[in-house]
């Protein structure tokens, strides 16, 4: 175990310092991240100028909904590596997932550390401050298992991201380019979660609770920190499972993956 | 001349080929705007209406920028700056066309496909999804069909300056996404110009942006009419001419340099 512990973070360093050489570009790079993900926190402050309420949430509240999603999507973005689908679906054209298959090292252990993007630093700083915002303004009654409990959420929320990301890696080993499909539970899905789920119909929350359980990246847990009833009425214990849902669909993901990976016949070219 | 339409027609066929993708991109659009929708219907609360727009009219502008978001690009694009980086431009250059003409034929053409194979069915499973409003009489068409082409159009003159900064930059890219999100922001894409407080609704009106989205999607929606489309058609036009320049500017200097370079 040690020994890779030792090779991620030397393997990461390297892609650092790699991104680093060219700064002014690199800073660029971060600053366009920042603003272009600040645009829909700015979107929604300009929705609140013109309501005091969304859906029965203040803004603090939504903002702090969408700064819980938004931080766990960057999470997942910043350590996804190339289960990326754009990255991934090009590995597969070019013949480059060949390479990793038949270096000796774990292939998702190689995933993991071919890419790490330093500018999706944008995200997450635009995140921490929507969390921030929420936290601020929403004040919620913070007490010390509710901090002990945040990281998990967090955590949670990435794992829940990052399987979907690798759900769509593994349908790159038979669908030619399924980024489209994927970005709608990636992006759409961060999206949507930027929302109290109740605003939506019926049959999306249903299914965002009981098929897809993506409530549990934020939704569920926000419940929790800011007090608020349950509008699905389901047991008192239900917030408290967003870790074990989403490290499940994790688990599930990387099964999916190592599947078509056993049944990956190359390009051939 | 012709040889532009054909650019264009080539340019649209291989848009055409794409069709899972194009499936794929028309249900990624039809979702991220059913989410826009609940957001605004929630939005709207027992509220008539917010800012000149009836929850009514909103719901159609969700569904209308979703339509147009591609025809128009308003995501941004890089092809031109990739060629930049390839080297591919220098082939590019020497053609005996316009090399503006030449990536503005190829960009309608392409442009126009989308406007069939996104456009069109998204605003169909909006109409049978949920009650749309749509132009009023020959005149509102005609109207919106000039200002959707002149938004297409100052679109592309918008992305040409963005990509051509690559000339004097060897990664503009971070500036061009810089430029892309500005763009996106100000069109009224995200949430319509009307709804912003007074001083950024300013900001969003001294720069050409809502010429890409906004004021189409206010002639669909009536909510311009009359002279005041007519006034705002004019403004796309003056924004228009004013890229375009400033573009053929931009590709002037920028090849007097690459020529010293490339020399």
């Amino acid at each position: 175990m040690q020994p890779y512990v030792e090779l991620y973070f030397r393997l990461i360093a390297s892609r650092i310092r790699a991104q680093m050489q060219y700064r002014f570009s690199f800073v660029m790079d971060v600053v366009a991240n920042l603003f272009s993900n600040f645009t829909d926190l700015a979107a929604l402050f300009v929705m609140f100028t013109q309501a005091t309420a969304l859906g029965g949430w203040s803004l603090g509240e939504v903002a702090f909904l969408y700064g819980l999603s938004s931080v766990s999507f960057a999470l997942h973005e910043l350590f996804q590596g190339a289960f990326d689908n754009d990255v991934f679906a090009t590995y597969i054209q070019r013949g480059q997932f060949d390479q990793i298959l038949i270096r000796p090292l774990p292939v998702s252990f190689q995933m993991f550390t071919e890419y790490f993007m330093l500018r999706r630093l944008g995200r997450m700083t635009q995140g921490l401050l929507a969390f921030a915002l929420g936290v601020a303004l929403a004040h919620p009654h913070w007490t010390f298992a509710k901090l002990l409990y945040l990281p998990w959420v967090l955590a949670g929320g990435a794992a829940f991201f990052l399987a979907i990301s690798i759900t769509g890696c593994t349908l790159c080993f038979w669908m030619v380019q399924p980024t489209e499909v994927v970005n709608i539970f990636t992006y759409g899905g961060t999206a949507m979660l930027s929302y109290p789920l109740t605003i939506y119909q019926e049959w999306m929350q249903r299914f965002f609770v009981y098929i897809l359980p993506m409530a549990f990246i934020n939704f569920f847990p926000s419940l929790y920190f800011l007090d608020r009833p349950d509008p699905f009425h389901l047991p008192p214990f239900v917030p408290f499972l967003a870790p074990v849902v989403c490290g499940a669909v994790l688990m599930i993901a990387l099964r999916l993956w190592a599947f078509g990976v056993a049944r990956y016949t190359s390009t051939g070219s | 001349m012709r040889l532009y339409i054909e650019l264009a027609r080539k340019a649209a066929q291989r848009q055409l080929a794409y069709r899972q993708a194009n499936l794929a991109g028309l249900l990624t659009n039809l979702f991220f705007g059913a989410l826009r929708a609940y957001t605004l219907i929630a939005l709207y609360g027992v509220r008539p209406q917010i800012a000149g727009y009836t929850l009514e009219a909103a719901v159609t502008y969700t569904g209308l920028t979703q339509a147009i978001l591609r025809p128009v690009q308003i995501f941004g694009w890089l092809d031109l700056m990739k060629t930049v980086r390839t080297g591919d431009i220098v082939s590019d250059l020497t053609k005996p066309v316009d090399y503006y003409l030449f990536w503005l034929a190829q960009d309608l053409g392409a442009n126009i496909i989308h406007l069939i194979v996104r456009g069109v069915p998204i605003m169909l499973v909006y109409a049978l999804a949920t009650p749309v409003v749509w132009p009023s009489g020959a005149g509102g068409v005609v109207a919106f069909a000039i200002s959707l082409l002149l938004a297409m159009l100052a679109s592309f003159a918008w992305r040409f300056c963005v990509n051509i900064t690559a000339l004097w930059m060897t990664d503009a890219i971070g500036v061009a996404r810089l430029g892309f999100t500005l763009s996106m922001f100000f069109s009224g894409f995200i949430v319509p110009v009307k709804f912003f407080p007074p001083w950024l609704q300013a900001i969003a009106r001294a720069t050409p942006f809502p010429s890409l989205i906004e004021t189409p999607v206010q002639i669909w929606l009536g909510i311009l009419s009359g002279p005041a489309a007519v006034n705002a058609i004019l403004q796309q036009a003056v924004w228009l001419v004013a890229l375009m320049l400033m573009g053929r500017v931009m590709l002037a200097a920028g090849t007097r340099k690459l020529v010293i370079q490339g020399g």
